[in-house]
């Protein structure tokens, strides 16, 4: 039997970086992560700092207003702690913070961007709207058929093949403990505290790996696309819901695209590592694997969308039809039912708090900063009460016995 | 595009043997290879530019050549040359029960749809890093002999083979045939273990001939004055930017013997030759379950007596589940063929099991006898681990040492699968697709952490299997619309 | 130095490529890696810390053995290939050393 006053369930960048801020701030905790760490989306995503409102979300500008203006405040926190994390955690994450373009090729995407312009500077964001000649000059790595694009001098990109273990081993010197190979599969409300059970996963480490009991006073949910199951194992519904995602990989390639390079009305998000690769992606969609509740079992690529991710692509970067293709791989991550964050604490579940959400990596060591705050100490420093699962109660009106 | 029955990958004598009997009970067939012409790595033939008179004549290639005969005479078969398969796509919607293969060839990209798909991809020399051994002149022994066997070129003067596996002796002889000069071939193991095989004197008849033939080219090699020495082995390679020497150390109870004993041979060439690695990454990336086996290559695919494996409509046979030579790849390509025939209602479970009663018997035999081969091939784990000081590069597609990779796992104590030890060290991500430094990463993973290699598990393999030009893909996304 | 076997090996009339360069006379079904051995230029491309790279496994599974190859009539620009694996046909034209990223 372990014990802990939290326990994480899921050892993704939330997870990991949630180890770290609540180890800092004195709690003793044990992560669980059913695979590997970084095995889920954190060590398979695009690792794109995308400050700028995605085009989706303003989508749904209406719907949402009051919660954009929340999101400007969070991005600059998030800007804020990006630019502190190497220091922070002592390891060099390929962090680069050298800009990024949102493109527009065509009059009517021109005019989103004004639009997006207009929304954005007017909630406190600083963009600069790029003519034809200015994007020449400054990226000329661009095709002609690019007329305009939106420039955010915060933007860039982190490597997550680095960052959530940075964040473990940061915690792990603090005190905090990992348990890979653990599969949490009972979650058991007990009259002061919670019982949780694990089983091994395949790819068991171990040492620590496989079944074991816990019990502790405080649960976060860090489940990524996975989180809705392991809140079912607690008696909730958490509306967060699985999505496979295609990524592309060219070899190393000379110094060509100098920034994060995004779409206003395409799917197409690119960028240059540090070792050459270009990493391209943008939302195009992969065929999701059996939930098996861990990040390894893979979703599927699909040809559809590998073929049209790179036709988009190159014709934004007309280079890149000189590049190979080295390698597609594919990730699943959680998107909510309404676009918006899970973060705070679950109302029907006494000390059950839960951190997913989408873009997880741009802002993961914000949400895991701030859900560390609530957790230890009631609040936060900046308001996320917009983002609370108390906005779905609804959906678990008739889930109150299911957990006890 | 109406699927064809049977797609193989490989035109090794799995691949031809299993395309010879799938033809003959009148199914389509397609067999794909990024080689020119049918053969395998057995039999890389020359080019149809290049005439040879009596090429591999020795006996013990006779029965893969009248193989290879009768394949490339069946005018029913499709061959694919020069394609590669880069992986398994997404099924079609309207087709799900057939897979699909995503190539690439001369003319680009395609797609081909099959009912039943048999990988047999063969396999590749065992790399076993040693310092210096990314220098340009240290050689696979297999790929010298596709030099000599294929291009019929004697590829530098003066050559060393190091390893443990007995192909290194029949490699030399063609060398020296062909008019190189081996300085020396040398074994790892002791005589002792490789005498072994002296204890099953059954077996040892039963395949005489194949004994015979070494037997033969040690003799000639022998004549010609080079050396084989056992229990020892090339340390480093040395030479600026072009091999000049190796160093040599002798190696006493699986130890190298201290500096000073140490000797160089000067030589252009050094073929490397322990053991193989099966090419297991198509079946990987399509799901199919695998197990480790450090002596038959790695990762290798698990099969049930039919050559399926664990993912339907999915075969696998020679060396790919498991290294045992030709001849089991051979018998394994006729199973599997017929399974398929029986899997696609062409033959029921009687008419199969009949057919496949003789190929079985004969697999029991060799079988047993490539079981014994691999045990004797492989040195023990603390050679290599001599052999992989700090210094060396481990993963050369990226530039990655023994040292750095050990030092990170010394670092994240968390990294336990084979997958998260690639996120994190980049092993395995390079143009290779990790092929050649997977076992190592497997098994440095493993001994580090105290834990079994199918724990760490292999890297996930993704397609493409091999790099592809975007533009290709372009241009069939267009053709495509 | 490499050499061609001679002996009971007929080749067809020789056809010329360029290596480097430098006009190299090969035979058809001969491939670049056996024409940059019998060129006596044995290295292939250089990686971005400038270490020459050969000829590995000559099978085509390594990579170890990519030049930039331009054939006439493609009518493309170079493209990188493995030498172990390509063909020489009349006018080929192959570059090594740091030829990856000049095909870019
Ligand atoms: C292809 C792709 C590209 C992306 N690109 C970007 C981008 O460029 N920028 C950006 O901001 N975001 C991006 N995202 C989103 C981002 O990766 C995720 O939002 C973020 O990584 C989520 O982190 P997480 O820790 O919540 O989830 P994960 O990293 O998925 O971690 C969840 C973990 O929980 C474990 N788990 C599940 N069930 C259990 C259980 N029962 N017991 C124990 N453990 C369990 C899983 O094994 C997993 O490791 C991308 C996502 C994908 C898939
Ligand atoms: C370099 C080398 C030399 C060898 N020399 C000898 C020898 O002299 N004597 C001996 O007895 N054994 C030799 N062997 C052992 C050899 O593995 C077996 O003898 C025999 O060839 C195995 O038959 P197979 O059908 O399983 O595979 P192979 O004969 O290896 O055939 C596999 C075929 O699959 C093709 N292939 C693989 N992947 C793909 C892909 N993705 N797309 C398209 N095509 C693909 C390959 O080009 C190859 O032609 C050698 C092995 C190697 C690697
Ligand atoms: S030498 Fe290995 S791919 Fe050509």
């Amino acid at each position: 039997m372990h014990s802990c006053d939290v326990a994480i369930i899921g050892g993704g960048l939330i997870g990991c970086a949630a180890a770290f801020y609540l180890t800092r701030l004195g709690k003793r905790v044990i992560v669980l992560e059913s695979d590997a760490l970084n095995g889920g989306a954190s060590g398979r995503n695009a690792g794109s700092l995308h400050f700028q409102l995605e085009y989706r979300l303003l989508e749904y500008q209406e719907q949402l207003q009051d919660h954009i203006a929340h999101l400007v405040p969070f991005t600059r926190r998030a800007i804020e702690q990006w630019r502190g994390l190497e220091t922070l955690l002592g390891e060099d994450l390929e962090l680069v913070m050298h800009g990024g373009i949102m493109v527009a090729e065509t009059a009517d995407q021109l005019q989103r961007l004004q639009q997006k312009y207009e929304f954005e500077t007017r909630h406190g964001m600083q963009l600069e709207l790029l003519s034809r000649s200015e994007l020449r000059a400054r990226a000329p790595y661009l095709d002609d058929r690019v007329q305009g694009a939106l420039y955010c001098a915060d933007e860039g990109h982190c490597n997550p093949r680095y960052l959530t273990l940075a964040y473990a081993r940061a915690a792990q010197r603090l005190g905090a403990v990992f348990h890979t190979g653990s599969r949490v599969h009972s979650v058991q409300r007990l009259r002061h505290e919670w019982a949780l059970a694990t089983v091994a996963s395949v790819a068991g480490d171990a040492e620590h790996g496989g079944r074991a009991d816990y019990r502790c006073d405080t649960i976060l949910n860090a489940a990524g696309a996975w989180a809705a199951d392991v809140g079912r194992l607690a008696g909730v519904h958490l509306p967060i819901f699985p999505v496979g995602l295609t990524m592309n990989v060219t070899e190393e390639a000379p110094p060509l695209v100098g920034h994060l390079v995004q779409h206003v009305g395409r799917r197409l998000s690119m960028k240059q590592v540090r070792e050459g690769n270009l990493l391209i992606g943008g939302g195009w969609s992969a065929r999701l694997p059996e939930l098996t509740g861990t990040g390894s079992a893979a979703a599927r690529p699909l040809y559809r969308s590998v073929c049209g991710n790179l036709a988009t692509a190159a014709e934004v970067v007309p280079a890149l039809r000189k590049l190979h293709l080295l390698r597609t791989w594919t990730g699943v991550t959680g998107v909510t039912a309404d676009q918006l964050p899970l973060l705070g604490e679950v109302p029907q579940l006494p000390r059950y708090f839960v951190a997913a959400g989408g873009s997880g990596f741009t802002f993961g060591p914000t949400y895991a900063e701030l859900i560390s705050q609530l957790i230890a100490a009631g609040e936060t420093a900046y308001p996320i009460a917009p983002f609370s699962p108390a906005r779905f109660s609804h959906i678990n009106m008739f889930m109150r016995e299911a957990g006890h | 595009m109406r699927p064809v029955d049977l797609a193989i990958v490989g035109a090794g004598p799995a691949g031809m043997a299993a395309a010879l009997t799938a033809v003959a009970h009148g199914l389509r067939v397609v067999v794909i290879d990024e080689q020119q012409q049918a053969g395998g790595q057995i039999l890389r033939q020359p080019p149809a530019a290049i005439r040879v008179r009596n090429w591999l004549r020795d006996r013990v290639y006779r029965r893969q050549q009248q193989l290879l005969q009768r394949a490339q005479q069946d005018s029913r078969i499709e061959w694919c040359w020069q394609t590669t398969v880069l992986g398994f796509l997404d099924r079609d919607p309207h087709d799900p029960a057939s897979q699909r293969l995503w190539l690439h060839g001369p003319g680009g990209t395609s797609e081909l749809a099959a009912r039943s798909v048999l990988v047999a991809a063969g396999c590749h020399d065992l790399a076993v890093p040693f310092p210096g051994w990314n220098l340009p002149g240290v050689m696979a022994a297999g790929g010298l002999q596709a030099m000599v066997k294929s291009q019929q070129l004697v590829p530098g003067e003066r050559f060393v083979f190091a390893g443990s596996h007995p192909l290194q002796l029949i490699v030399a002889d063609q060398i020296r045939r062909g008019g190189g000069e081996v300085a020396a071939v040398l074994f790892a193991q002791p005589l002792g273990a490789m005498l072994g095989v002296r204890k099953r004197p059954l077996l040892m008849l039963r395949h005489l001939g194949k004994l015979l033939h070494i037997g033969g080219v040690m003799w000639r090699l022998w004549r010609a004055g080079i050396p084989v020495r056992f229990g020892s082995t090339v340390v480093a390679a040395e030479g600026e930017r072009q091999l000049a020497a190796v160093r040599v150390a002798r190696l006493r109870d699986g130890v190298f013997e201290p500096e000073q004993t140490r000797e160089d041979i000067a030589c252009d060439h050094l073929g490397v030759c322990y053991s193989f690695l099966v090419a297991s990454e198509l079946p990987r990336q399509a799901g199919a379950a695998v197990s480790w086996s450090a002596e038959r290559g790695g990762w290798i695919v698990d099969v049930d007596g039919w050559q399926r494996s664990s993912v339907a409509g999915l075969y696998a046979a020679g060396e790919t589940t498991g290294v045992a030579g030709a001849d089991v790849a051979r018998e394994e390509g006729e199973l599997a063929a017929l399974a398929v025939l029986q899997d696609q209602g062409v033959l029921d479970a009687a008419q199969a099991e009949k057919l496949a009663a003789p190929v079985r018997r004969r697999l029991s035999s060799l079988g047993e006898f490539a079981a014994v081969l691999a045990q004797i091939s492989l040195p023990p784990w603390g050679v290599f681990e001599q052999l992989l000081t700090d210094s060396t590069t481990l993963c050369k597609c990226q530039g990655i040492s023994v040292g750095e990779f050990g030092g990170l796992l010394q670092e994240h104590s968390t990294i336990a699968t084979a997958n998260s030890a690639k996120l994190r060290s980049r092993t395995g991500m390079g143009l290779c697709q990790g092929r050649y430094c997977g076992y190592f990463v497997t098994r440095l993973l493993a001994r580090h952490n105290e834990i079994s290699a199918a724990e760490v598990g292999p890297f996930s393999a993704r397609s493409p299997v091999k790099p592809v030009p975007i533009a290709d893909i372009l241009a069939r996304e267009r053709e495509l619309g | 130095m490499a050499h061609r076997i001679e002996t009971g090996v007929e080749r067809q009339p020789s056809l010329q490529i360029e290596i480097d360069g430098v006009a190299v006379r090969v035979h058809p079904g001969e491939t670049v890696a056996a024409a940059l051995l019998l060129a006596g230029r044995e290295h292939c491309y250089t990686t971005r810390d400038g270490e020459p790279r050969s000829l590995f496994c000559n099978m085509g599974s390594c990579f170890e053995c990519l030049v930039a190859v331009s054939v006439p009539g493609e009518a493309r620009e170079p493209r990188w290939r493995r030498a172990c694996m390509t063909p020489v046909s009349e006018g080929m034209r192959v570059r090594t050393g740091k030829c990856l990223q000049e095909t870019l």
